[in-house]
């Protein structure tokens, strides 16, 4: 059974305050840093370098479209950011399918009853 | 809306005026009652019918309060008839610490006592009927008994009882008794506001429940269940931020009433690597009565599932794709499957479902431990029918016990050219004397007989075999002394490929034996070769002698203050759900026989459908399954035992004879001391002190004794016609009571359980 992934929304960033540091004497880990440090070491690299397009992607991201663009089709929304992606990401991107990501996850009620959880999803600036 | 049809009060017991009259007919018939109220000048009183009226007569006193208008018609051994009418106020008594008793005040509410029989002059009538009023004044007729504890603050214990005859007015005549109950904690709702019954679906007695009142049941137990702060859930509500386990939080969580269901809803939210995530779920509780248990079901939507993701972690997841899923597939999982599901299942089957069976128990037990306190009603059966949601209703097929002495009862086979007996069930292949029954002919012009001496009647009341009781059998016209030809009891239907071609039409038929006992027969089931007739046949000119009453722990008590828990037991939910699969599918088998005979049988124009023994119409295995599936339970049922020390224990005995003889003298003899007539005093049983007080056919006996022990009691008595006897029993002294009932587990305990014995099934 097909799970349905309904009422996709984004909350449109408020800002970058994400980034290796917000002053001199403070210091500020990047949000993403644990997930950075979650990727193997040649994926890690070129992830990194996509996030330092951070404030130019969450500037993109307050459009509600290109945030639509980025649930559905990662590689048209980087183009249209025009922001360069290596050629590694760029084919592991393309061959990302959201409907697969979340296969069907019904669970079935000792009344017979099957349980389909209704997901939405927001994206957030942090 | 919650209180709509309780009006304020706690809980509403309405019973029907038929199920009231049923229970006074009874109650006049046992013991010969009504007999001994005549006088000897208007003649021996050979039967009679009751009829009870609950609409307000003319020419009562406007101050009269809830009048009850009690129509006899009696017929005398001389041949004379007439009717007796008594208008009696119904109340409650309070004199008793323990009991608001809702009775028929004959002691000081009797608005109306008249009497006249065909041939006697009004003179005399007129006299009798003050004779009669006089004796009524003596008896007081307790209905219900209704224990209380009338300084208690708990929500589960009885502090007051209030009646009312509702005399509805509108068109449909729904008239019934409310007995409005209020509990501690709780204030007396508006007894004026009773203007009309609630729904019974035709049943003969409903309990109504106020939803407010359920809502403080359950509370404390779902917030020690799960572990919520003490009246963090009052209301039904509860907001806040609780981890159940594995890391997700109760945010929400609510039970409120619909029109006819419960809603449950709630939210749960759980962080973690690269999500926030809440999920919150709404379910339909419904209550119903199945296979003779209370069971609740429920129905629920798709959960609603939030989950916030970082930009971050949402490209990371489409470069790396798992991740993301990994999310999805293990907050699902944590929420869903392992949070919201059981949460609900706990909730509706263990919270909701044991606190309602407890609470309908506890007035079974009321109503149908009755007899065991001095009163002169008969005993109660009440039968749990059906159960719906505004305010919760549940409904009791209730009747009369049997209290007449049977002589003769259970099944015979007969074959065609045999007599038979209903005083005793002797079946033979030639005539013999008592016989009173012959089955004769062949195939489709087959009849039954009535031999000499015997007679029959045609019953019209349209109840059940199983609910008819002698008071039914007193004023019938036995005139039919001939052939009952088959098409009587059955219709020939030659339908090709059926082997059971007869259908019976299942009507009950009284009869006079040739012994001048009544009784009643139905042929249960035609075939080519024989009839199978149920019958019962019950004592007519001899005596019984035998007293009730017992030490017995009261009813109504399950929650009493002072009651401890002993030790809990789990039944796993493989053990119940098989028993209520082998139940329903034992019904369902019964259900399609009956159903296919109802469809097909031709019933004689003008004659009375005896009403069916309830059953489910489940004729299609897949409704079937459905049923059974609509109550599986993943997780099974924890069982409190419950004991309570009691101080004084006290019991009522009380004499029941049964015949034609007048009792002379009521002798009670304990454990071998003779007391005195109206006497009281001590006596020894067994080295340990009991007070006692005899008053003609009732003892009183109570100690504090911490023993245990049998009591052995005698009764003896002797009759006007110098004939004496007597009966022994052993009565069983407990210093402690011993209960049994539902308990509602921890939510960690259920988890546990559920997680062993059903688990997460995902698809």
């Amino acid at each position: 059974m097909a799970k349905k992934i309904t009422n996709r929304s984004i909350t449109p960033a408020k800002g970058l305050d994400g980034t290796a540091g917000t002053g001199k004497d403070r210091p500020v880990k990047a949000p993403y840093a644990e997930t950075l440090s979650k990727l193997a070491p040649h994926i890690k690299m070129h992830m990194e370098e996509l996030f330092s397009n951070e404030e130019q992607i969450l500037k993109q991201l307050r459009d509600p479209k290109q945030m639509n663009l980025l649930m559905k089709d990662p590689v048209q929304f980087f183009g249209k950011s025009k922001i360069e992606i290596s050629p590694l990401l760029k084919k592991r991107m393309a061959a990302f399918n959201l409907e697969e990501q979340f296969a069907a996850q019904g669970f079935v009620l000792p009344n017979g009853q099957i349980m389909n959880p209704n997901i939405k999803i927001t994206i957030k600036d942090k | 809306m919650a209180g709509t049809q309780t009006h304020g009060f706690d809980m509403v017991i309405e019973i029907s005026t038929l199920t009231i009259q049923n229970l006074l007919s009874a109650t006049f018939d046992n013991d010969g009652l009504l007999g001994s109220l005549l006088p000897a000048t208007i003649g021996s009183l050979d039967g009679f019918g009751l009829s009870v009226d609950f609409n307000r007569p003319a020419g009562i006193p406007a101050s009269a309060v809830n009048p009850v208008r009690l129509l006899f018609n009696l017929n005398f051994s001389s041949g004379n008839s007439g009717t007796l009418e008594v208008v009696v106020g119904m109340d409650v008594d309070r004199t008793d610490s323990d009991f608001d008793k809702v009775i028929l005040d004959f002691i000081n509410k009797i608005y109306r006592c008249t009497l006249s029989v065909s041939g006697i002059p009004t003179a005399i009538t007129t006299v009798a009927a003050t004779f009669i009023q006089d004796k009524l004044n003596n008896n007081n007729i307790p209905l219900i008994p209704i224990p209380v504890n009338r300084t208690s603050t708990s929500t589960t214990s009885i502090t007051r009882a209030d009646v009312k005859v509702i005399d509805d007015s509108t068109a449909t005549n729904n008239d019934a008794i409310g007995i409005m109950l209020t509990y501690g904690g709780g204030a007396a709702g508006n007894i004026n506001d009773f203007t009309s019954a609630f729904a019974r679906e035709g049943a003969g007695a409903a309990v109504a429940i106020n939803f407010d009142w359920i809502c403080r049941n359950i509370s404390p137990r779902i917030e020690s269940g799960i572990g919520l702060p003490a009246g963090s859930f009052s209301g039904c509500t509860f907001n806040g931020n609780f981890e159940i386990r594995d890391g997700v939080r109760l945010t929400n969580l609510s039970v409120r009433p619909a029109d006819d269901h419960i809603v449950l809803s709630g939210r749960v939210a759980k962080s973690g690597f690269c999500y926030e995530a809440s999920g919150s779920f709404t379910a339909r509780i419904r209550v119903a009565i199945v296979g003779g248990e209370l069971r609740v079901s429920f129905e629920t939507d798709n959960p609603d599932i939030d989950l916030d993701i970082p930009w971050y972690c949402w490209i990371g997841a489409a470069v790396l794709g798992a991740l993301l899923g990994g999310i999805i597939f293990g907050v699902t999982g944590t929420i869903v499957g392992a949070i919201i599901v059981p949460l609900l299942l706990w909730i509706a089957q263990s919270v909701i479902e044991s606190t309602i069976e407890n609470i309908t128990g506890q007035v079974t037990d009321s109503i149908n431990g009755i007899d065991d306190i001095s009163i002169q009603l008969v005993g109660i059966d009440t039968i749990l029918d059906q159960a719906f949601i505004d305010d919760l209703t549940v409904t009791y097929d209730m009747s009369p016990r049997e209290y007449w002495p049977v002589k003769s009862e259970g099944v015979l086979t007969i074959r065609s050219g045999q007599y038979f007996d209903l005083d005793n069930g002797i079946i033979k292949n030639e005539q013999f004397g008592g016989a009173d029954l012959r089955l004769e002919g062949w195939e489709q012009s087959r009849n039954l007989k009535v031999l000499c001496g015997s007679a029959i009647a045609t019953l019209a009341n349209g109840k059940p075999f199983s609910s008819m009781r002698h008071f039914d059998l007193l004023m019938l016209t036995y005139g039919i002394t001939g052939n009952l030809p088959l098409p009587y009891f059955a219709n020939y239907v030659p339908i090709p490929f059926i082997s059971d071609q007869y259908f019976e039409t299942g009507r009950i038929t009284a009869i006079r034996t040739s012994d001048n006992a009544l009784g009643l027969f139905v042929v249960v089931n035609v075939t080519r070769d024989e009839f199978i007739i149920r019958y019962k046949t019950y004592k007519s000119d001899i005596y019984t002698i035998d007293f009730s009453g017992n030490f017995s722990c009261k009813p109504f008590r399950f929650f009493d203050e002072h009651i401890k828990l002993e030790e809990v037991s789990y039944i796993d939910a493989r053990n119940i759900n098989y028993k209520m699969q082998e139940r329903l599918t034992a019904i369902a088998t019964q259900a399609q026989k009956s159903v296919a005979h109802v469809m097909r049988a031709a019933v004689p124009a003008g004659t009375t459908v005896h009403k069916m023994e309830r059953l489910p119409v489940m004729v299609d295995d897949n409704i079937l399954k459905a049923q059974i599936m609509q109550v599986n339970k993943p997780a099974g049922n924890w069982i409190g035992r419950y004991i309570t020390v009691r101080d004084k224990k006290t019991a009522n005995f009380t004499a029941r004879i049964n015949g034609n003889l007048q009792v002379t003298t009521y002798t009670w003899v304990v454990d071998g001391h003779a007391l005195g007539q109206q006497a009281s005093g001590v006596v020894k049983v067994k080295n340990e002190d009991f007070e006692y007080t005899t008053n003609g056919k009732t003892l009183t006996l109570g100690s504090k004794s911490a023993a245990e022990l049998d009591v052995p009691i005698k009764l003896m008595v002797t009759f006007d016609n110098g004939i004496a006897d007597s009966i022994i029993k052993c009565i069983p002294y407990k210093n402690t009571c011993v209960r049994t009932q539902r308990i509602v587990p921890s939510i960690g305990e259920y988890l546990a359980k559920f997680d062993k014995e059903y688990g997460i099934v995902r698809i």
